[in-house]
């Protein structure tokens, strides 16, 4: 555990230090950018020698580790705000609605998966399944604004609550609701967040429904489920009991690697339906080329990844002893 | 020793009747295959098959789908139908050469790293790592800004971001084949380095990586589109799927066919790769 801790340690500060170099040589220049496109050349230096843009990259990047080690990422030029302030701010939204995407890419692709391998599986299901992995991320948003928002006007289009004024102590609204003995904000909550987080599930279903339905075919065809078979267990208990774990490798590969995607769509999802997660803030920074802002959002996306993907690694260990840590 | 004969054993062997297995390919899955092969055909030509100039005003603004405009007109007066066209060639074609670049590189480093010892293992998964887990749209912009926009570089951008997945995926169905008594076998008999990855490991690896690699090409067109969507494509007044949908958002409620027809143009591409993925997959591997 202590070795993976110390790599996650590594790993972002080679992340941190390849995109502060990639980040330097962006043409876009953030005084500028801060000072305002009609300020005098005098006003953008003061602002360039206040921000400590005019000294050397390496100088930058020491800099920017001797704060991070203080836990502070800088202020952002856009907002003006300290960036852990912003990012403080925008997480709680983002990792609710990551966690609703999960949870709901998930557990309906094992579902469909074991059923798949339980009975016969259906030409049109698979079908209509290949049609939901091919959508690009922005036209399943779009149709799905159309439709229910639109359209039905079953569900909120954008935001991610009716209320302006409410915040809890956890910042997510979906468990706030209920802590704070307001059920109707949950309620609330979760009708804005449905929208948004089937959008981001579908992939993710698709994905590893497709990835573990294959594994799990190949492991029934192996002899040791035959010797199962032969021996009188029924389907449903040798799909359960025996296959499943030795089928699990691959799909928990694929939750890390989906999880990857996930950050790009989340920009885009988050873009469309307005959500105010590190997302959109991200959007907007990469548009204003704030360059605290985006290093610190790639950075705690970057440690989320690290996270994920370690837990994997666990689950992939426990699923099958022959692969050691 | 003699890896040339390993390798040619490995495609025309008694193990592998490939030929022989495209007979289970499905109907749809075939005309996927089909629909690609005139998909690819049309990108190439395009230019000379676009029934109006893509850049030029050719009518009136925000036409409806019509005879004399297949998709309509977008906010300036172009035909839509012909910037789709164009678009989807801007899509394809790099997408082919990003996805074989990415497969021929990541599985031979994801080979080394599954086989080779402890150590090295750990150095190039962390290596691995450390690309993968840099945001794929960061790197895209900061490469891209740095070498000045336009196609080349995107997909510079994307190919540093996009093959770690097929070395990842590679040393993971390794460490899983390691683990099997054929491998085994074959290690106890005297096999070593490039006689045991090409003839015992390569042969249970390369059908996963084609499925994924053929699965993958979805993936690429999605990243490309979303780049595009995010502003980081080609400039302009070139016509990107991505960022024609992302310009005509707001008018989805009024125009819809401006940002819906674009997306539909990548729905239908993914969704022809896809369907030749899953045949190819059937052909593979047997169902």
């Amino acid at each position: 555990m202590f070795k993976h801790l110390a790599g996650l340690v590594v790993v972002v500060l080679a992340m941190s230090f390849f995109v502060f170099c990639l980040q330097s040589i962006l043409p876009a220049d953030p005084a500028r950018a801060v000072a305002g496109p009609t300020a005098p050349v005098a006003t953008v230096e003061a602002v360039r020698e206040r921000l400590g843009l005019d000294q050397p990259v390496i100088v930058q990047y020491g800099r920017f580790l001797l704060r991070l080690a203080k836990g502070d990422l800088g202020t952002s030029f856009r907002t003006r705000q300290p960036v852990t302030a912003d990012i403080g701010k925008h997480l709680p939204a983002t990792l609710e609605l990551m966690s609703v995407a999960v949870f709901l890419g998930v557990v309906p692709a094992v579902a469909l998966a074991l059923l798949q391998a339980s009975f016969p599986r259906p030409g049109l299901a698979r079908v209509a399944l290949i049609g939901l992995g091919s959508m690009p991320i922005f036209l399943t948003a779009l149709l799905l604004v159309y439709l229910f928002w639109f359209k039905l006007a079953w569900l909120p289009g954008s935001g991610r609550l009716g209320l302006t004024d409410f915040s809890g102590p956890t910042g997510f609204n979906l468990l706030d609701g209920f802590l704070t003995g307001r059920p109707g904000v949950s309620v609330d909550a979760f009708a804005h967040i449905l929208l948004p987080s089937i959008a981001l599930a579908l992939p993710i279903a698709v994905a590893i429904g497709r990835t573990m339905s294959s594994a799990l075919h190949e492991v029934m065809q192996q002899a040791y489920i035959r010797t199962a078979r032969g021996k009188g267990i029924g389907e449903a208990r040798l799909v359960f009991a025996h296959g499943l774990r030795n089928a699990a490798t691959a799909p928990l590969a694929m939750v890390g690697l989906q999880v990857r995607l996930l950050f790009g769509n989340l920009l885009i999802v988050e873009r469309i339906f307005g959500w105010p997660g590190l997302g959109n803030y991200m959007v907007q920074s990469l548009a204003s080329s704030d360059l605290p802002a985006v290093l610190g959002v790639s950075m705690v996306f970057g440690v989320l990844y690290i996270i994920v993907n370690i837990a994997v690694e666990l689950c992939q260990s426990l699923a099958d002893p022959r692969i050691d840590l | 020793m003699t890896s040339i004969h390993d390798l040619a054993a490995f495609f025309a062997g008694p193990g592998a009747p490939w030929l022989a297995r495209f007979g289970r390919i499905g109907r749809l899955e075939r005309a996927s295959i089909v629909g690609l092969l005139l998909i690819t055909l049309i990108a190439i030509g395009a230019p000379w098959l676009t029934p109006y100039d893509p850049n030029l005003r050719v009518g009136d603004g925000y036409q409806p789908p019509s005879g004399a405009f297949w998709f309509g007109t977008d906010e300036i007066g172009r035909d839509l139908f012909s910037r789709i066209v164009i678009g989807v060639r801007y899509t394809w074609l790099p997408a082919l050469a990003l996805v074989l670049f990415s497969l021929v590189l990541g599985s031979a480093i994801g080979l080394v790293s599954g086989t080779a010892g402890r150590k090295t293992d750990m150095l190039i998964q962390r290596l691995t790592d450390l690309v993968l887990i840099l945001p794929a749209t960061l790197i895209a912009l900061a490469v891209i800004a740095s070498l000045g926009p336009g196609l080349a570089n995107t997909m510079i951008a994307i190919a540093i971001v996009w093959w770690p997945w097929y070395a990842r995926l590679s040393r993971d169905e390794v460490r899983r084949l390691v683990a099997r008594p054929h491998v085994e076998a074959a290690r106890i008999a005297g096999a070593r380095g490039s006689r045991l990855m090409l003839r015992y490991l390569l042969p249970g690896v390369v059908p996963s990586l084609i499925v994924a690699a053929t699965l993958d090409m979805a993936n690429v067109v999605l990243t490309v589109s979303l780049l595009s969507f995010l502003g980081l494509g080609q400039a302009a007044p070139a016509p990107e799927l991505g960022s024609m949908t992302a310009r005509s958002l707001d008018s989805l409620t009024v125009f819809w066919w401006l940002p819906i027809l674009p997306g539909a143009a990548i729905f239908l591409l993914c969704f022809c790769a896809n369907l030749a993925g899953d045949g190819l997959r059937a052909a593979l591997r047997g169902r």
